[in-house]
């Protein structure tokens, strides 16, 4: 008998059903993504593009562009008066370009527009408050969009067009064809804020990462702390005397997940890629443990699959644990020789 | 009095014992069980609180004074299609084509069990090891599936460890059961009692909110459980997860210290909440009667009088009024027996 029923998972799962729209989208940006993984953000207009779809976005200064403020907000340092106005003024910046679903590249920005948009829902008067100041401020109007989707979604959505039409390889590996273990971390601002209206799946057992997974041939990895955070958490990260909540939560979950034998891990927030791939180095600086499990987002895996460049298009070569063995396992090829190349500190694991 | 007809919409025992009452009276009745053997739920319990009686001795008792009088007929594998009221008289279609005019109704359709899927955090249905208390029940019957072992359904082990979590859809506003369904303190206690009785060697964890094993001999139960080792936390169970062996960690807070807590088990039990019969929706509007925002019926008067509903000549005893114990379902369908022939017999005096 197998260790969880896949059959009745997906059973599970299919409750929490969540409408995607299929087109028309405004595309927000992270304040930190673009900065870790360049690569990742990149690559979405990127699959936009390859995949027809009507899309706009204004980062432009002169628009009123800023960051969502999830950052600010959750650091305690902006109340959720500013953010609302903040997130107002980008909706007002998406009406204006004729589109009523936003697509975040980030978790933390889905959870903020998302808690804006429930907060609309349940608090009567709220929407005048924050019409008035947004008129005051900035001589704009808005109006709640129909839709808000994590530019995972989209992903998701479209996976098996990406599969079918687009990707070059699969999750498997090429030598003996075995299906990649792949652990799927969600960040807990796609899963865990909204989860019956807003993730795709649920909590409990969230589809978005594992069903890109499975389309695309690998095998997901239930293991027990698969629902643990990564433990960035704003004020743990940020401030250095709690980092080491950071990365006891890394610690906890790679300890978990490591009889399991995954092959990598994909994720879908800037926060949890980023300590997710650099406290691995850091756990075994500090304790000796080896894990070195390559832990991409699901934007540069779509692209590592897509065949795209793994350095000059994909970016891999910002990862602290090494991706390239993984391209040697599913039998990606890349240039050994290229510059990049000698970025690749010898570790451990290879 | 003359000639007067009952219909019993549930063969449990509550219908069962209802039925002898009115026996008692000489009133004729009809029981109407829509599964192939009457005894509802009881039939199924080996051992029942705070006593430990055969359930199936108690259903077999009933249902051999059903069989001896001449008065009470059963139809089996049967449900109602259509009501028709006429002056005082109810003229019931059955969903096998025959028709019955009742005088007066009683209604004893029972409960339902809560679905553990819903709670997703438990995993029940996806992990092998973690089941149901009505599992549990067919597990601990020396006439069950596993011949009144206890077996781990991953891989057929004996289980050892053992984790009963209480309160499962049960005082939960999250899932919409607010209400305490009553009786699971005293039946998870009474499991636990089985399974240390079963093998003294093992070791059981109740995972509790508070303990509400009331009436008359159920604290003594609970002592008695506690002095045989059976072990209580005080604290939600938030997670349980699987190890590659099928072992469960079941993760929760242990209140009384202040503490999280984390346990590893060979088998974990779902103490599930009761709900109202499936039917009774359908019951509600075929004879017209109010449920409460609790989906259990509504009595004219709950003090007063609990076995009466708003629509004349309509009564309703045992579970479907309440949540209760066996003997206090007993005592319902002995007492809506002398509801009904008062009732009778002013319809005889007019």
């Amino acid at each position: 008998m197998e260790v969880y029923n896949k059959h009745q998972r997906e059973g599970i799962w299919k409750r929490y059903i969540k409408d995607i729209p299929d087109n028309n989208y405004f595309l927000t940006l992270s304040c930190v993504l673009g900065a870790f993984y360049p690569g990742s953000e990149s690559m979405i207009p990127k699959i936009y593009d390859l995949l027809g779809l009507n899309w706009g976005t204004n980062p432009s200064t002169c628009s009123g562009w800023t960051c969502c403020s999830g950052i600010a907000y959750h650091g305690d340092i902006m109340p959720i008066e500013g953010t609302l106005l903040t997130v107002a003024r980008l909706w007002s910046i998406a009406q204006e370009l004729g589109f009523d679903a936003v697509t975040t590249s980030c978790v933390t920005s889905f959870g903020i527009h998302c808690e804006c948009k429930v907060l609309y829902e349940h608090e009567p008067g709220l929407k005048e408050k924050v019409d008035k100041w947004l008129k005051d401020s900035c001589g704009r109007e808005f109006e709640i969009p129909r839709y808000i989707s994590h530019v995972s979604d989209i992903y998701y959505r479209y996976r098996n067009e990406l599969r079918d039409k687009h990707m070059q390889f699969e999750l498997v590996e090429e030598k003996s064809g075995r299906p990649l273990r792949v652990v799927d971390h969600v960040g807990c601002h796609y899963s865990k804020l909204f989860p019956e209206e807003h993730s795709l799946g649920g909590a409990d057992y969230c589809e978005v990462l594992s069903g890109m997974a499975k389309a695309w041939g690998g095998e997901n990895v239930d293991y027990p702390e698969r629902r643990h955070c990564c433990g960035m958490g704003f004020r743990q990260c940020m401030i250095t005397p709690n980092r080491g909540g950071t990365m006891a939560s890394v610690l906890k979950k790679m300890r978990s997940m490591s009889p399991f034998e995954p092959d990598l891990i994909i994720t879908n927030c800037p926060g949890c890629q980023a300590f997710l791939d650099k406290e691995q180095w850091a756990i075994y600086e500090v304790t000796g443990e080896k894990y070195f499990i390559p832990v991409i987002t699901y934007q540069e895996l779509a692209g590592l699959l897509l065949g795209w460049d793994p350095y000059e298009t994909v970016g891999i070569q910002f990862h602290t644990v090494p991706v390239e063995p993984l391209l040697d396992k599913i039998g990606i090829p890349y240039d050994k020789n290229s510059p990049w190349a000698d970025c690749i500190v010898p570790h451990p694991s290879i | 009095m003359s000639h007067k007809r009952v219909v019993i919409v549930g063969g449990g025992v509550t219908g069962l014992r209802s039925a002898i009452a009115l026996d008692d009276f000489g009133i004729e009745s009809t029981i109407i069980e829509k599964k192939s053997e009457v005894g509802g739920r009881v039939v199924g319990y080996s051992k029942i609180f705070p006593d430990f009686r055969d359930g199936r001795k108690i259903v077999d008792d009933l249902a051999g004074a059903v069989s001896s009088s001449s008065r009470i007929g059963i139809i089996k594998e049967t449900t109602i299609d259509h009501v028709q009221k006429k002056d005082v008289n109810y003229t019931i279609t059955l969903s096998n084509g025959s028709v019955i005019v009742a005088d007066a109704v009683v209604l004893t359709c029972g409960f339902e069990t809560f679905d553990a899927t819903r709670q997703g955090e438990y995993g029940y249905g996806v992990y092998p090891n973690i089941i149901t208390s009505v599992e549990l029940e067919d597990f601990l019957n020396p006439h069950g599936s596993t011949k009144g072992k206890l077996l781990r359904p991953f891989d057929g082990n004996p289980a050892k460890r053992i984790a009963i979590i209480f309160c499962v859809g049960s005082r939960n506003k999250r899932i919409g059961n607010p209400y305490c369904s009553r009786i699971c303190c005293s039946y998870s206690t009474k499991q636990a009692i089985e399974i240390k009785e079963l093998d003294e060697e093992s070791s059981v964890t109740c995972f509790y909110m508070d303990i509400r094993t009331y009436g008359r001999g159920f604290e003594e139960m609970y002592q008695y459980a506690q002095d045989i080792g059976v072990k209580y936390i005080r604290g939600r169970v938030s997670e349980c997860s699987t190890l590659l062996n099928g072992d469960i960690q079941v993760r929760a807070e242990n209140t009384l210290l202040g503490r999280p807590v984390q346990g590893i088990f060979d088998l974990v039990s779902l103490s599930v909440g009761m709900m109202p019969c499936a039917d009774a929706g359908k019951m509600s509007e075929l004879f017209g009667i109010r449920r409460g925002s609790d989906g259990f019926f509504i009595a004219e008067d709950e003090d007063f009088n609990p076995h009466s509903t708003d629509t004349q000549g309509v009564f309703i005893a045992g579970s479907v009024t309440g949540l209760k114990p066996i003997r206090d379902c007993l005592l319902d369908g002995a007492s809506v027996a002398g509801k009904v022939a008062s009732y009778l017999k002013k319809l005889d005096n007019k």
